[in-house]
C-alpha cells in the first residue's frame, strides 16, 4: 500500500530537528531507522501530517563513554550496538537483545533509538532498557531532560515524550564487574515479534545470586520489571531450585495481551518457564 | 463479537441513570470525542483514536433506541465510518443499572462489529487501543462526578478508576478460535431498586431523573460542533468534516458513543476475571 | 499422439540430461534486469486502484464514487453497477457434479458482497498514489448480514445463507465407493476415527498479482503475473465476449505462483474491460496485506477419517468424509480441489475397501482454489497421520506399519483401491535408504534415552511415505471428472539457419527452471550445445498452444511434447542429411549432433550444415519442405506418481511447547532426472512449504468475518533460519507412462513433508497420551495438548508410542487432541 501525503523534513542538526517537531505539532512524527513506522504509514495505520526524517544527523549515531555510564546516540543502529566495544563490555545485555531483533535487513536500518521511542511492548529493547535502569535524554525547544526508564514506558506504544519531543540518547549506568546477562527471546520464527521475553542481569558472589535485574517484554502495555523476581532469588544459592521458585513470581504485575500468537494464560506460563531459564543462562 | 462487562460508579443509581441517557455528557469523557450535532435523537460526531504512532478517525452517529425507566435498562445503536478508509464500527450497547450500596454497577451487553484496516491484524489493535481508551474514559469521568458533586466521594472515585485504568484490558478474541465468551455476570435482577442513599454528586446539568428520555427529546442543535473532550492530545479542533460527512452519517445509528460505551465496559469484565 | 521410443543416449548421451546446470535464468531474475509485470509501464499507463469490502457480509445499499471523480489526477472511478452489463461472472471450468450450486461472480460486486476484500469499486488515475488517496472519497454504504464462518454450522438446517438465492450453503456433495466399506467396519478388530482440520493457507508468490492492459484499437495485449497465460486469454474471451483472438496474453517473468495465479481473477477482467472503455493502457498491482486478502486461498478442509485394520495391521477400509470450504465464490478449479485428492487417501497402500465423500461449502471467506499440491497433501496427511494412529493402537513400529501395506515393488503396475494405475514405484528402496540416510534406529534409542530420564524436550521421529499422482494431463480422465479442458501440451522446435535452435513450449514457467530445462533436452536429444537453445514461452502470441503449468506438468507433459518435437526435427533432418551424404535414410546414424553413414564415421553433416542446407533450399530431396521446424503435442495416458520416504525429528519442549526441527530426511522418486540441481530446489522449496503448513502458517478469520493474518507479521512465513539442514537424496524407478521416465518434482516436498512433521511431534507426546496437536503445531496448541493430557506415569515409552490398547472397537473419539 501506499502512504497518505505528508509534509516532509529532513533536519541537519538537532537544534533543527526539534525546532521543526515544535512548528510541526502534534501530529508529526520522527522517522528514525523506519523500521515500524514505515509498515505503519503503508498500512495507513499511522497518517501523520509531516514527517521529521533525522536520519542525516550524525551526531545520533553516537556511542560513548560518560565515566559511570554509557551513552547511546539514538540513531545508532541494531547492527552497530552489537558490534560496538563499549557497549559490548559495560551493556552486553543490550548486544544481545539487539542481536535477537527481527532480520539482519532490519538490524542494519532499524535504531536503537527508534525501537524505545516507538515503545512497543513486544520490541526487545524497552524490556533491557527498563531492566538496567536506563535514563532517556530528550530534546526539545523547551529544553533537555532526563526520563528514567521506569516512567518512559507508559502505555501500548506510547511513551512520556510530548510530540514536540526527540529522544537524543540513551544513558545506561555500567553496571561494574560480575554481571552475568541474558535475553531470553521466544517467538515463532526468527524474524518475528517476541510472543514474550525475558531479559536478565545478574551477579554472583560466589555461590549466590547477590543481585538481579529482570524484565518482561510483551507482558502488558508496557515493558515490566519484574521486581518480585529480583527479590525472591536475591541471596539465594545458584541453583536450578532458585531459580524456578523465583520465576513463579514472573507473573506479578503483569497484564498479558492475547492475540495470534499466544493467550494471556499461555503468556504467563511462558513468563515463568522463560525467567527460570534467564536467570540460569545468566548467572553461568 | 459479543461483550459483556460491569462497570460501578461511585454514585446512586437515580444520579447515574441520567448520566447515561444524557449522550453529549458521556460523551464529554471520552477522549477524542466531538460531538458535531444533534439532530433529532441522533448524535453525529467523531472521534479520533491515536495511540503511538497510529490513528484512526471514525465519523458516525449514535441515538438511544430505547429507555426503560422500571428496569434502568438503556440500549443504544451507533455505527461510524473511517474517515479516511473503507472500515466500519457499529456497535448495540444494553446498558442496565444496579443499585449496590448506595452505588451504581451497570451491566453491559454489546454486540460489536469493527471492519477494516483495524479489524485485519493479529496483535488485535482495537482491543489494544480500546484498553487506552477506557483508561482515559474513566479517569475522565470520575473526575466528571467529583467536579459535579458536593462532598462526594471523589478522592475514592479517582482511585477506583485508576485502579481500572491500569487494569483495563479486554479479553482478546484470538482469531476464529475464541469467540469472545461472556464472563461478566448474565441476568443480573433488575430488583434492588436500592434506598438511594444518594449524598452525593452531580446536580446533573439538564438531565433529571424523572426524565430518563430527556436526551432523546432534545432538540436539535445543528449549529454547533462542540468540543466535548477533555484529553489533548486525540482530538482534532480544526479538522473540518469533509462534505460527505453528513451524508454519511444520515443513515442511521451511528457511531462513536456507542463504541465508547463498549469500550468504557471492557475494562470492568477485565478487572473481575483478575478478582478470581 | 505417439511418441517414438528411444533413450537418451541417441543424441548427445546424456550430456546435458541429468546434468546440474546452473539455471541460466536466475542470474537476470535475480538482478531484476526482467520484466516483471509491475515493470511495464507504457506511455500513457493509468493506473487502478480497487476499494474492498471491508465487511465479510453486506449489501451495498449506496455507492457514490463523485467525490473521487473531482480528486486530482483521477480519470474516472466505478462501481460494480456500472459495469454491470459488460464484467460477466468469473468462469468456473470444473463443475464436479451435475447438481453443483455454482453463483454467479461477478468480478466486481454489483449488490452484495460476501467476503472481506471483495471489490466493490475502483478509481483510475494518471498515477498510483492518485489512484489509492482518492479510494477514501468513494463513499458506500451496506447493509451488514451474517457472516457465515462454520462449514458446520453452514449445513445446518436453518443456517445463514451465503447466496440466498442457492437457498443452501452446499455447492455440491461427490461420492466415490469402491469395495465392501461396510464389512470392512463391521468386522475389522480396530477401527480408527479422527478428525483432522487443514486450515485455511494463503499461498505468498513472491511477486504480488499484477496486471497491465494496453488496447490497440479492436485488439488487446494483456500482460498478467499468471500461471496460465493460454487458459487466461480464451477465459477472458468467454467472460468479456471479445473474440479469442483480438486478445493477447503475455505472462513475463512471473514471481512464483503456488496455484495462486491459476487464476482467472477479477482484477485481470477489469483491466481489460477498463483499458477497453478508456482507451488507454492499465495497470494494477496489488499489495502484500491486499493480496493476503484476496487472492484465493488454499486448504480449508475438516477431514473426518476412519481406518478399519487387522490386528496384524492389515488395513481393511478407510473412510474419509470431508468438507472443503469453497469460500464464497466457485474460482477456475475451486470445486474439484478436494476431488483431486480423492484418489490419494489409500496412498501407497493396499486396503479392501475405500469410501470418499466430499461436500464443497459455501463461507463468507476469500475463496479457495489451488495451492501447491491442491487436494494431495491433504489426502496425503490424512493417511499418513492415520498410519502412524494405526502404529501406536497396535505398538507397531510406524515403519513396519507401512511395510505390511504398501504395494510390494514386483505388485506394478497396481491398480489402487481408489481407481488408478500407479505405473511404478519402489517404496522399500525409497525407505531404506532414507532410515539409512536418517540413522533411524540411533534416533529411536535416543529417543527412548529421553523417555527414560523425562527430558522436558522429548524427540519423536515422523515418517512419512507418500506418493502424488502429477503431471496432471490424461484429457481423457479429466473429462470423465467434468474438469473443463483437456491436458495436453505442446511444444514446437524451430531450426534457424544458422543452426541455433529456439523452443517454443506451451508450458509457462513461473520460477520452475524451464528455460534451463528445457534446454537440457533440446541440446540433448538435437546433439546442438546448450547455449544454442533459447526457450520461448508465457506469450499467445509466441506461443500460441499450451495448457499451462501447474499440477506438477510442465516435464512430464511438456517435456515430453518437447522430448517428441526435437525427435521429429531429427527425422525431418534425417532425410535431408541422407540425401546430402547420398546414403539411404536407414543407414544413418545420428550422434552428438551429427549424422554419419554407420561404418563411415569420417563423413557426415552436423544438425547445423543439414539446417543450412534446408534454409537455402538449393538441393532438398523431392517433395521435402523446406523446413526443419516441427510441432509436438502430447497427451499420456495416465497420470505419473511420484513417491518417497521422508523423515523427520522433531524436539518438542515439553515445557513451551516449542517444536524444533532436528533432522529431515526426503528420499524421493521422482522418475528421470533432467537437473538434479533444480529438483534439489524444487524439494527444498517444497519442504519449507510443508512444514510451514504443519508450523506456522494459517489464515485466520475473526468471527466477524475479519481476515486477521493480512501482514507477514501474522501470516508467519518460514526462512532458511527456522528449518533444519535438509538431506535429501532420490531412488529411481522410471515412469512407464513417457519415454523419458519422469514424473514430476514440483509439489512432492510439499505433500510429503506436512504429516511427516506432526507425526514426529506427536510421537514425541505420545507418552502423555496426546495423539494429536491440530495445525500449525504453534508452541500454544502443543502445550495446550500436553497440559490437557498429562499422564506420563501411565505411559509406556516405545517405539510407536505403544500405549496397545486395540480394544475391539479402537475407536477413538478424543481426536482433537484437547488442543484448540
Amino acid at each position: 500500500m501506499i502512504p497518505a501525503a505528508f509534509d516532509y523534513a529532513r533536519p541537519a542538526s538537532v537544534d533543527d530537528a526539534v525546532r521543526v517537531l515544535a512548528d510541526a505539532g502534534e501530529d508529526a512524527k520522527v522517522l528514525a531507522g523506519g523500521q515500524s513506522l514505515m509498515p505503519l504509514l503503508r498500512l495507513r495505520l499511522a497518517i501523520p501530517d509531516a514527517l521529521v526524517d533525522v536520519g542525516r544527523i550524525g551526531a545520533l549515531r553516537e556511542i560513548r563513554d560518560d565515566g559511570d555510564a554509557l551513552v547511546i546516540g539514538a540513531m545508532a543502529t541494531h547492527h552497530q550496538v552489537i558490534r560496538d566495544p563499549l557497549v559490548r563490555e559495560h551493556a552486553p545485555l543490550i548486544a544481545a537483545a539487539a542481536e535477537t531483533v527481527a532480520d539482519p535487513a532490519v538490524r542494519h536500518r532499524g535504531t536503537f533509538g527508534g525501537s524505545l521511542a516507538h515503545a512497543d511492548p513486544a520490541g526487545d529493547l524497552p524490556a533491557v532498557a527498563l531492566a538496567l535502569d536506563a535514563v532517556f535524554l530528550v530534546r526539545s525547544v523547551r529544553g533537555e531532560r532526563e526520563i528514567p526508564a521506569t516512567e518512559f514506558f507508559v502505555d501500548w506504544m506510547t511513551s512520556a515524550m510530548e510530540p514536540d519531543e526527540l529522544l537524543v540518547g540513551v544513558r545506561v549506568p555500567k553496571p561494574g564487574p560480575g554481571w552475568g546477562v541474558h535475553y531470553e527471546k521466544f517467538h515463532r520464527t526468527a524474524q518475528a515479534w517476541a510472543i514474550v521475553g525475558v531479559a536478565c542481569a545478574v551477579r554472583r558472589n560466589g555461590g549466590a545470586i547477590e543481585e538481579a535485574r529482570v524484565a518482561l517484554t510483551n507482558m502488558g502495555p508496557a515493558p515490566v520489571r519484574a521486581d518480585g523476581v529480583e527479590n525472591a532469588v536475591r541471596g539465594r544459592p545458584v541453583s536450578e531450585d532458585s531459580f524456578r521458585s523465583a520465576a513463579e513470581h514472573a507473573t506479578e504485575g503483569t497484564e498479558p495481551p492475547g492475540d495470534l500468537h499466544g493467550s494471556p494464560e499461555y503468556r504467563s506460563h511462558l513468563a515463568t518457564v522463560l525467567t527460570s531459564r534467564a536467570l540460569a543462562a545468566a548467572a553461568v | 463479537m459479543e461483550l459483556d462487562h460491569d462497570f460501578t460508579v461511585p454514585v446512586p443509581v437515580d444520579q447515574a441513570w441520567p448520566v447515561l441517557l444524557d449522550v453529549e455528557r458521556v460523551a464529554t469523557c471520552m477522549p477524542g470525542a466531538t460531538l458535531d450535532s444533534v439532530e433529532g435523537d441522533e448524535y453525529k460526531g467523531r472521534m479520533k483514536v491515536k495511540v503511538g504512532a497510529m490513528t484512526i478517525t471514525y465519523r458516525g452517529a449514535a441515538r438511544i433506541v430505547s429507555a426503560d425507566n422500571s428496569s434502568r435498562t438503556v440500549t443504544l445503536e451507533a455505527s461510524a465510518k473511517e474517515a479516511r478508509g473503507s472500515g466500519t464500527a457499529s456497535a448495540t450497547v444494553q446498558a442496565r443499572l444496579h443499585e449496590e450500596d448506595g452505588t451504581t454497577r451497570v451491566t453491559v451487553h454489546t454486540k460489536l462489529n469493527v471492519t477494516g484496516r483495524p479489524a485485519q491484524f493479529g496483535r488485535n489493535i482495537l482491543s489494544e487501543v480500546g484498553s487506552k481508551i477506557i483508561s482515559r474514559f474513566a479517569k475522565a469521568l470520575a473526575a466528571e462526578l467529583e467536579t459535579s458533586g458536593e462532598p462526594a466521594p471523589g478522592a475514592g472515585a479517582q482511585a477506583d478508576a485508576e485502579a481500572a485504568a491500569t487494569s483495563a484490558k479486554p479479553e482478546p478474541a484470538p482469531g476464529a478460535e475464541a469467540k469472545p465468551e461472556a464472563t461478566a455476570g448474565k441476568a443480573e435482577p433488575a430488583d434492588k431498586p436500592g434506598p438511594a442513599t444518594a449524598d452525593v454528586v452531580t446536580p446533573l446539568p439538564d438531565a433529571a431523573p424523572e426524565r430518563p428520555a430527556e436526551a432523546p427529546q432534545r432538540p436539535a442543535r445543528a449549529d454547533r460542533p462542540l468540543r466535548v473532550a477533555r484529553e489533548d492530545d486525540a482530538i482534532d479542533l480544526l479538522e473540518v468534516a469533509g462534505p460527505s460527512v453528513a451524508k454519511r452519517a444520515v443513515p442511521a445509528v451511528g457511531g462513536l458513543v456507542g463504541l465508547l460505551l463498549v469500550l468504557r465496559f471492557m475494562l470492568r469484565r477485565r478487572r473481575r476475571s483478575k478478582k478470581r | 499422439m505417439t511418441v517414438q521410443e528411444g533413450g537418451v543416449q541417441e543424441g548427445r548421451a546424456g550430456a546435458e540430461i541429468g546434468s546440474p546446470r546452473k539455471r541460466s535464468e536466475d542470474a537476470r531474475l535475480i538482478a531484476g534486469r526482467t520484466q516483471w509485470t509491475d515493470n511495464m509501464t507504457p506511455q500513457g499507463t493509468l493506473h487502478v486502484a480497487f476499494l474492498r469490502s471491508p465487511h465479510a457480509h453486506a449489501r451495498i445499499v449506496r455507492v457514490d464514487a463523485s467525490q473521487a471523480m473531482g480528486r486530482p489526477g483521477v480519470v474516472a472511478a466505478f462501481s460494480g453497477a456500472d459495469f454491470a452489463d459488460e464484467q460477466g461472472s468469473l468462469p468456473c471450468a470444473w463443475p464436479v457434479t451435475d447438481d453443483m450450486k455454482h453463483p454467479d461472480h461477478p468480478p466486481m460486486a454489483v449488490s452484495e458482497v460476501r467476503f472481506v476484500g471483495e471489490p466493490v469499486a475502483c478509481v483510475v488515475a494518471r498515477d498510483k498514489s492518485a489512484a489509492f488517496d482518492a479510494l477514501d472519497e468513494i463513499d458506500i454504504d451496506y447493509e451488514p448480514l451474517p457472516a457465515v464462518l462454520n462449514m458446520d454450522a453452514a449445513l445446518a438446517e436453518g443456517s445463514d445463507l451465503v447466496h440466498d438465492d442457492l437457498g443452501t450453503n452446499k455447492s455440491y456433495t461427490w461420492v466415490f465407493e469402491n469395495g465392501d466399506l461396510d464389512a470392512a467396519l463391521r468386522d475389522a478388530p480396530v477401527v480408527i476415527e479422527r478428525e483432522y482440520v487443514q486450515q485455511r493457507l494463503i499461498p505468498t508468490a513472491m511477486e504480488p498479482r499484477s496486471v497491465l492492459c494496453v488496447p490497440d484499437g479492436d485488439d488487446f495485449t494483456l500482460y498478467s503475473a499468471t500461471q496460465i497465460p493460454h487458459i487466461l486469454r480464451l477465459m477472458l474471451a468467454t467472460v468479456t465476449e471479445i473474440p479469442e483472438h483480438r486478445i493477447r496474453v503475455v505472462a513475463p517473468d512471473v514471481g512464483g505462483g503456488f496455484g495462486s495465479k491459476l487464476q482467472v481473477c477479477g482484477e485481470e477482467v477489469l483491466a481489460l474491460l477498463l483499458a477497453r472503455r478508456l482507451g488507454r493502457p492499465v495497470k494494477w498491482t496489488e499489495s502484500r496485506s491486499e493480496g493476503n486478502m484476496t487472492v484465493h486461498h488454499g486448504r480449508d478442509q475438516i477431514q473426518r477419517l476412519t481406518l478399519a485394520a487387522e490386528r496384524d495391521g492389515r488395513i481393511r477400509g478407510f473412510k474419509a468424509d470431508i468438507l472443503a470450504d469453497m469460500g464464497a465464490y466457485l474460482m477456475l478449479v475451486t470445486p474439484g480441489i478436494p476431488i483431486l485428492g480423492a484418489f490419494m487417501y489409500n496412498g501407497i497402500y493396499k486396503m479392501d475397501a475405500y469410501s470418499f465423500t466430499c461436500t464443497g461449502v459455501f463461507t463468507t471467506k476469500t475463496p479457495t482454489d489451488a495451492y501447491r499440491g491442491a487436494g494431495r497433501p491433504e489426502a496425503t496427511y490424512a493417511i499418513e497421520r492415520m498410519m502412524d494412529e494405526l502404529a501406536a493402537e497396535l505398538g507397531v513400529d510406524p515403519i513396519e506399519i507401512r511395510r505390511r501395506n504398501w504395494i510390494a515393488h514386483e505388485e506394478f503396475p497396481y491398480e489402487t483401491i481408489a481407481g488408478l494405475t500407479y505405473d511404478s514405484g519402489n517404496y522399500e528402496a525409497a525407505t531404506d535408504k532414507a532410515l539409512e540416510l536418517f540413522e533411524y534406529d540411533k534416533l529411536r534409542a535416543e529417543q527412548a534415552d529421553r523417555r527414560d530420564r523425562r527430558d522436558p524436550v522429548q524427540l519423536g521421529i515422523g515418517v512419512s511415505t507418500f506418493t502424488e499422482m502429477c503431471g496432471i494431463a490424461p484429457s481423457r480422465v479429466l473429462g470423465s471428472l467434468s474438469y473443463g479442458a483437456g491436458g495436453w501440451e505442446h511444444a514446437s522446435v524451430r531450426i534457424l539457419a544458422s543452426g541455433k535452435v529456439e523452443v517454443v513450449t506451451g508450458s509457462s514457467p513461473h520460477g520452475q527452471g524451464h528455460e534451463t530445462a528445457w534446454a537440457q533436452i533440446a541440446a540433448d536429444r538435437l546433439g546442438v550445445p546448450f547455449e544454442d537453445v533459447r526457450v520461448l514461452h508465457g506469450d499467445t502470441a509466441i506461443s500460441p498452444k499450451g495448457m499451462d503449468t501447474y499440477g506438477s506438468r510442465s516435464l512430464a507433459i511438456g517435456g515430453v511434447a518437447l522430448f517428441s518435437a526435437c525427435d521429429k526435427v531429427v527425422e525431418k533432418a534425417r532425410r535431408v542429411a541422407a540425401h546430402l551424404l547420398e546414403a539411404a535414410e536407414q543407414d544413418l546414424e545420428f550422434t552428438a549432433g551429427r549424422f554419419s553413414v554407420r561404418g563411415v564415421q569420417e563423413e557426415g553433416k552436423t544438425l547445423q550444415e543439414v539446417a543450412l542446407a534446408t534454409f537455402a533450399a538449393h538441393d532438398l530431396p523431392d517433395g521435402v519442405e523446406p523446413s526443419l521446424d516441427s510441432d509436438a503435442t502430447f497427451d499420456p495416458e495416465n497420470f505419473s506418481f511420484p513417491h518417497g520416504t521422508h523423515l523427520c525429528a522433531a524436539e518438542v519442549d515439553t515445557e513451551t511447547g516449542m517444536v524444533h526441527l532436528r533432522k529431515y530426511v526426503a528420499v524421493d522418486d521422482v522418475g528421470k532426472v533432467i537437473n538434479p540441481l533444480i529438483v534439489e530446489g524444487q524439494v527444498h522449496g517444497g519442504l519449507a512449504q510443508g512444514i510451514a503448513q504443519a508450523l506456522y502458517e494459517e489464515a485466520v478469520y475473526d468471527a466477524d468475518g475479519n481476515l486477521t493474518t493480512t501482514t507477514m507479521a501474522d501470516y508467519l512465513i518460514p526462512s532458511a533460519a527456522d528449518l533444519p539442514t535438509f538431506t535429501t537424496d532420490r531412488t529411481e524407478t522410471p515412469a512407464t507412462s513417457n519415454p523419458m521416465g519422469v514424473k514430476g518434482v514440483g509439489e512432492a516436498g510439499t505433500i510429503a513433508s506436512t504429516p511427516a512433521v506432526v507425526n514426529a511431534i506427536v510421537d514425541a507426546l505420545r507418552p502423555y497420551g496426546v495423539n494429536d496437536v491440530p495445525m500449525p503445531c504453534t508452541p500454544e496448541r502443543v502445550w495446550r495438548a500436553l497440559r490437557s493430557e498429562t499422564k506420563p506415569d501411565t505411559a509406556e515409552p516405545g517405539a510407536g508410542g505403544g500405549l496397545g490398547s486395540a480394544s475391539a472397537s479402537g475407536s477413538d473419539s478424543d481426536s482433537a487432541g484437547g488442543a484448540q
